[in-house]
């Protein structure tokens, strides 16, 4: 399987934004609504970087992280986490070792495709 | 009202007694100076009537320790004296007494004094009461204006966050759009609209943070930071933008000036107010840094040539949405920087001012934090 990029957000908005913007970078993105349904990707196979919000109703982006993390699912993907609070820090912090980076809400195209162009690299 | 009579001797005790049987009071009697305080500790009189001259402790004695007792001290006290001598009256005035009377009594007189120590006791313990009830109010008002700030501050934060997922694709989406429209009034329309969801996203960015700057629970990452490389950092940054309006730039500030301090916080509270000085330069000019070192406290100036400040709008810059011209609809200005600035340093623990001698005069920013200097 190719390196791909999964978008993890409740919000059709921000998914079809991923879309758009990544597409025009020549990606191929596969959009998910729940930390749930990242995992049933996970499951099976997917492989790449992942984009990943925070606030999301039943399951959030920590809860689904920890979740990730349990079933030995984080393989060599790249995990960077989409956030509309200002300062995540000191519980990003806490994380340092599954997750590479967060890019604030709202993003421009080409803060966006700046980070998918630096992390991409890193999935083996 | 309860009177405590203190004298060594009964028949004095019996005589202060019986002159005051008319006064309707209760009346306690004790004949030494360590009963008298066991007895005000207990009963509480509004009144001590004490007798200077006692065996074993002296009436000053025990005045001392009545006024030397956090409790005990809010009872006035007569001294009963049977010396006509000045110095023994000055001496118990001194020590806190409100009043004496000389021995042998003139019955109006000692009834007189009474009432009236009485009367001052009781506006008193009036004054005590209603300045208590004060202090719970504004005790409790304080409270209910704290709850609400701190309720102002939840949503705004909830409101800018709210808004911030909306503003994604806008942000996001619009340029990309304006770049693959041919059409130069389909342009023009999208370049409207993006300058105003810039604005929006500013306003919404810096709301958040003033917010968050307003929480007590916000912890500040504290490390040693150098202003003279942070300074120079922000102008190195910045300089294209006083290429672009000639504004000159004169940098005398020299080391050592090491604070305290959040590093982020304060790149941009320095960010901040050097693009404050290029934006109301109005192109030519100059923008000069200086910086002092005095009392454990750093301070620095960033001066620039431009539009200056009337006295009224130098009071209010550092208010939240205080813009100094409103007509203006200035969509490059949430109204915010200064209000964070000051937060900043506040929360920093330092002072910052606005100086200018009028429109047209140029604009000195001023602030200090504390240094850690060797």
């Amino acid at each position: 399987m190719d390196k791909q990029i999964m978008i993890v957000d409740d919000d059709p908005s921000i998914r079809e934004t991923v879309k758009i913007v990544l597409g025009s970078g020549g990606y191929s993105i596969c959009a998910v609504d729940s930390g749930m349904e990242c995992l049933d990707k996970l499951r099976s196979g997917f492989r790449g970087l992942i984009l990943m919000d925070i606030m999301m109703p039943e399951m959030n982006g920590w809860e689904t992280i920890a979740a990730i993390e349990d079933e030995g699912l984080h393989g060599e993907n790249v995990l960077c986490m989409l956030t509309a609070v200002h300062d995540p820090g000191p519980e990003l912090e806490k994380l340092t070792e599954s997750v590479m980076d967060y890019i604030r809400k709202p993003f421009t195209s080409e803060e966006l495709l700046g980070t998918v162009a630096e992390y991409i690299a890193y999935v083996q | 009202m309860k009177v405590l009579i203190v004298d060594d001797n009964p028949k004095a005790l019996a005589i202060a007694k019986a002159r005051l049987k008319k006064e309707m009071l209760e009346i306690l009697c004790v004949e030494n100076g360590e009963h008298c305080v066991e007895v005000a500790r207990k009963e509480k009189p509004d009144l001590i009537l004490l007798d200077v001259d006692m065996p074993d402790i002296s009436g000053f004695k025990v005045c001392q320790i009545l006024k030397d007792d956090a409790v005990l001290c809010t009872i006035p006290v007569i001294f009963l004296t049977a010396s006509d001598d000045n110095k023994d009256r000055v001496k118990g005035l001194d020590l806190g007494a409100v009043d004496y009377v000389t021995k042998p009594f003139d019955v109006f007189e000692l009834r007189a004094r009474v009432r009236a120590a009485l009367r001052t006791k009781q506006l008193q313990d009036q004054l005590a009461t209603l300045n208590h009830e004060l202090e719970e109010r504004v005790e409790q008002r304080t409270s209910e204006i704290k709850q609400l700030l701190e309720q102002k501050d939840a949503f705004v934060n909830q409101l800018s966050h709210d808004l911030k997922t909306p503003l994604t694709p806008l942000v996001a989406l619009l340029p990309m759009l304006a770049d693959r429209t041919e059409d130069s009034e389909s342009k023009n329309m999208l370049k409207l609209v993006m300058n105003n969801v810039d604005y929006m996203k500013n306003l919404t960015e810096m709301t958040l943070q003033l917010a968050q700057l307003n929480s007590p629970n916000i912890s500040l990452k504290l490390e040693r930071v150098d202003l003279v490389s942070e300074i120079k950092n922000t102008i190195d940054s910045l300089l294209p933008v006083f290429e672009e309006n000639s504004i000159n730039v004169v940098n005398n500030i020299t080391p050592p000036l090491d604070v305290e301090a959040d590093r982020v916080l304060i790149k941009e509270l320095i960010n901040n107010l050097v693009s404050n000085a290029v934006k109301y330069t109005n192109g030519v000019g100059t923008v000069t840094f200086n910086s002092f070192l005095n009392n454990g406290t750093v301070g620095i100036s960033i001066t620039d040539t431009g539009i200056g400040m009337a006295m009224e709008q130098q009071k209010r810059v550092f208010e939240e949405f205080y813009k100094a011209d409103d007509a203006r609809n200035d969509r490059s200005s949430a109204g915010l920087g200064l209000a964070i600035c000051k937060r900043i340093i506040e929360k920093h623990e330092g002072t910052i001012r606005a100086e200018s001698s009028g429109s047209g005069q140029g604009t000195t920013m001023y602030f200090t934090l504390p240094s850690i200097q060797g």
